[in-house]
């Protein structure tokens, strides 16, 4: 009974934690490298915010 | 309500909240250790910095709702600034795999790294002490 409280609670946790995941590829992506094929203008827009942070930039 | 429930909508507005003021000390301490030139003026890049602040807390603050139950320290301000640094690796770490695969475009900046370093510490710690201060008002 327990174990089956456990999974239920673990899965609903799990979800969210696959969906905060996927949020954090598409922007690690568009705005922390920038690609300017998914939004133009986005790389340099956030090019001083990016050496601000220490990421790797050009 | 229950201290192990998961409220996204607190986890989000407090990272949002703490990572906006976060763009704005990014920028100040940016400003004054000027390690690099930046391309647009300050005035510019408020909006740019507040946005981008808000996108690292929005992450923060989401992920440490769901995992807060599972981080190792007991205090919420350490797993908040061990996950706000764990992230940040993760970036630097995506932007090394960069650096290895076109060394030319993106490369190391020692000092700017250092600086993000500590700076994602501090972010942990104001979500962290937000989190202290205003966790049960969702």
């Amino acid at each position: 009974m327990k174990e089956e409280a456990l999974t239920g609670s673990s899965n609903s946790a799990n979800a969210l934690l696959a969906f905060t995941g996927l949020v954090v590829a598409i922007f690690m992506i568009i705005v922390v490298y920038g690609v300017d094929a998914a939004v133009t203008g986005v790389h340099d827009t956030f090019h001083d915010f990016r050496h601000s942070v220490g990421i790797q930039c050009h | 309500m229950n201290q192990n429930s998961i409220n996204l909508l607190r986890g989000i507005s407090l990272g949002v909240l703490s990572g906006m003021i976060w763009g704005i000390v990014v920028l100040v301490i940016s400003s004054f250790t000027q390690l690099f030139a930046f391309d647009f003026s300050i005035f510019n890049n408020i909006p740019v910095f507040i946005a981008g602040g808000a996108g690292f807390g929005l992450l923060l603050g989401a992920f440490l709702e769901v995992s807060k139950d599972k981080l190792p320290f007991r205090g919420i301000i350490p797993n908040s600034v061990a996950l706000s640094v764990s992230i940040w690796i993760l970036f630097f770490g995506g932007g090394l795999l960069l650096h290895l695969l076109t060394p030319n475009r993106y490369y190391l900046e020692g000092h700017q790294h250092l600086q993000g370093f500590f700076l994602s510490i501090f972010l942990g710690l104001i979500l962290g002490i937000f989190w202290k201060k205003w966790k049960d008002f969702f």
